[in-house]
């Protein structure tokens, strides 16, 4: 319930920031005869108030599921540029989640199970530099390491599947210095814990301690902070699609924001914000799953 | 019966601060940063604009200018550079020039003061609307309260990173919009801080006697709450200032912020991606100077957590 009320808001805010902005999608073109331009106008309900466009754009989302055309790209609906740009963002965003979480639980694991040893201070240096690197200095990095030095990997497109490999770990590298630091921070918590010494006296294996004991506290956590870290590796996307030239969600938002295509960069946001909200949903049911103490309303 | 030299809160924070040696060498290399920044584009003979046609692509050291000019297709002009420890360096242009022939080091030296201004800037912004907020909700408590944190609540749920590209790409890109839209959207965080401590704080008994002393409200908010709550803003604010600091740049380099031919460490890194292949060097510094100050602020704003609330040392 509270995700719709969200997804409306962002509808809401989004619609009238697009149309209280000076200039609108055909201002920028050479200017069309005064006709054309009232026929333009009309196809896209723009000579209507405000109110009513507001009205009939809410209709044909909530009811058709359809974003309507695009102004820019006429002949194209925005459900069809979006479902096209939707696969590629989706496959670099998961790419980014597997990677980070691969690496930052890892690193996580040894730092808790080392702590302060030198098990701890490497992957927690290594973290805090992966904290304070900004995503396009890290991409560019890794294309001067792997792209152009080694030349292992493709410092551009995703025609081959290879090429998702350098996006995806510049987005899972960025998180998985967060998840690393708190994963060790849920787990000494979880350890320094009395039923994790009574589980000690009772003679339980190590392993077993770890793994049924103290992994499933110490790891609640990463799961809060998966529902942020989502929202940023889709926000990432931009920045890493533009670096590696992918043609998905991400360029179309932000080059139909700079050409004022209202409804292609309207739609972009909607999915985005969809897809967050639905991630963010899936964290808290894991959440709740892991957590017991957790209820619901 | 001796008498122990009495110690304020902050005259102990200090003492930790200083122990903490990576937070006291990043404040020497952010002050560095600031002093160059400020220093550096008056005394070097280049503005941010200035373009030398001459030396075009030029880069801040080689192994052999011969080699150089051939592979990478720039004509050097040899007596722009000095030979030491084996690599030839410029010394003309420090940190090489651009594809337009601009300086680099004074492109970073203004692009330093812009990031930095609009890092200080927006999480100013942010901080003075949150600590408003927030001590206003946590003060009058109950059903306002509970609507203004209600709508924290919901704000926090947006997306807002997207709002702001929109508004950055349809509003025109100017430098005072880039740091209020950045400021109005990161004091979330900042008002749900100070709403707790104003909380925790507005039943004891100094405010009690504030109020019997007749003190109005918004006194007793400003004089007595506020100040209290000091510590903790400090060292959101210092944690805030790189993320800022980060959000900008992040604009920049998508075109949504600073405009050529001004300079940011953002727009820098992507005027020159085309070339990140050929001329790494344009890329790499400054990108660098933002990665290191980053790190710094952050080292920074660990250090002071650790020094003004012990409690939660070791922890995220």
């Amino acid at each position: 319930m509270a995700a719709l009320v969200t997804l409306f808001v962002i509808i809401t805010i989004s619609f009238f920031m697009m149309r209280l902005a000076p200039g609108g999608p055909f201002s920028k073109d050479r200017a069309y005869p005064a006709e054309v331009m009232k026929n333009i106008e009309a196809k896209y309900h723009l000579d209507k108030p405000v109110v009513v466009q507001y009205g009939i754009y809410l209709k044909r989302i909530l009811f058709e599921f359809d974003l309507g055309p695009s102004t820019r790209y006429g002949d194209r609906s925005v459900n069809e540029l979006v479902k096209s740009g939707f696969a590629f963002s989706l496959k670099v965003g998961l790419g980014a989640l597997f990677f980070s979480l691969l690496m930052g639980l890892v690193a996580g694991l040894l730092a808790a199970l080392n702590h302060n040893k030198i098990l701890d201070v490497i992957p927690m240096s290594f973290s805090m530099v992966g904290i304070s690197v900004p995503d396009f200095v890290l991409a560019y990095i890794l294309i001067l390491i792997f792209g152009v030095t080694l030349s292992w990997l493709p410092v551009a497109g995703v025609d081959q599947i290879q090429g998702y490999i350098l996006p995806c770990l510049t987005l899972g590298l960025i998180y998985a210095s967060s998840i690393s630091r708190l994963t060790r921070g849920g787990l000494l918590e979880i350890l320094g814990q009395d039923f994790i010494r009574t589980a000690k006296a009772k003679g339980l294996s190590s392993r077993r301690i770890l793994w049924v004991h103290s992994l499933k506290g110490g790891l609640l956590p990463v799961v809060s902070y998966l529902g942020p870290a989502v929202a940023g590796m889709f926000t990432g996307s931009l920045v890493v699609e533009n670096i590696f030239q992918i043609p998905g969600l991400g360029r179309f938002l932000i080059d139909s924001a700079i050409n004022r295509d209202y409804t292609l960069s309207m739609g972009c946001v909607i999915v985005f914000a969809v897809l967050i909200l639905i991630l963010n949903l899936v964290v808290d049911l894991v959440y709740g799953l892991l957590d017991p103490r957790v209820s619901y309303e | 019966m001796t008498e122990k030299a009495q110690r304020s809160l902050w005259q102990d924070a200090l003492k930790r601060l200083k122990k903490n040696k990576a937070a006291v060498f990043s404040i020497f290399f952010v002050m560095g940063i600031v002093l160059a920044a400020i220093i550096g584009p008056m005394v070097l003979p280049y503005t941010y604009d200035s373009q030398d046609f001459d030396r075009i692509n030029n880069p801040p050291f080689t192994s052999s200018i011969q080699k150089f000019s051939d592979e990478k297709f720039v004509d050097l002009i040899p007596e722009d550079y000095a030979l030491f420890a084996g690599v030839y360096w410029n010394t003309k242009h420090y940190l090489g020039t651009d594809d337009l022939g601009r300086d680099l080091l004074v492109r970073i030296l203004y692009g330093a003061r812009v990031s930095l201004a609009v890092g200080f800037l927006a999480a100013i912004v942010s901080l003075l609307i949150g600590v408003v907020y927030g001590s206003v909700a946590g003060y009058v408590g109950g059903r306002v309260d509970n609507i203004m944190m209600r709508i924290v609540d919901t704000l926090y749920s947006l997306p807002f990173m997207f709002f702001v590209i929109l508004l950055m790409a349809i509003a025109g890109r100017s430098f005072y919009l880039l740091f209020i839209a950045i400021g109005a959207v990161s004091w979330l965080t900042t008002a749900r801080i100070v709403r707790g401590q104003v909380i925790s704080l507005k039943n004891s008994e100094f405010i009690e006697a504030a109020h019997a002393s007749g003190t109005g409200h918004g006194e007793i908010i400003w004089r007595h709450l506020i100040p209290n709550t000091l510590g903790p803003i400090i060292v959101y604010f210092s944690l805030l200032v790189p993320r800022v600091m980060l959000e900008e740049a992040f604009l920049s380099f998508l075109g949504l912020g600073i405009q050529a031919p001004m300079s940011s460490w953002g727009s820098l890194v992507a005027d020159s991606r085309n070339f990140v292949t050929l001329y790494p060097w344009m890329v790499i510094f400054p990108g660098l100077a933002l990665t290191l100050t980053l790190f710094s602020l952050n080292f920074i704003g660990d250090g002071l957590r650790d020094a003004l609330d012990p409690k939660l040392k070791g922890k995220q």
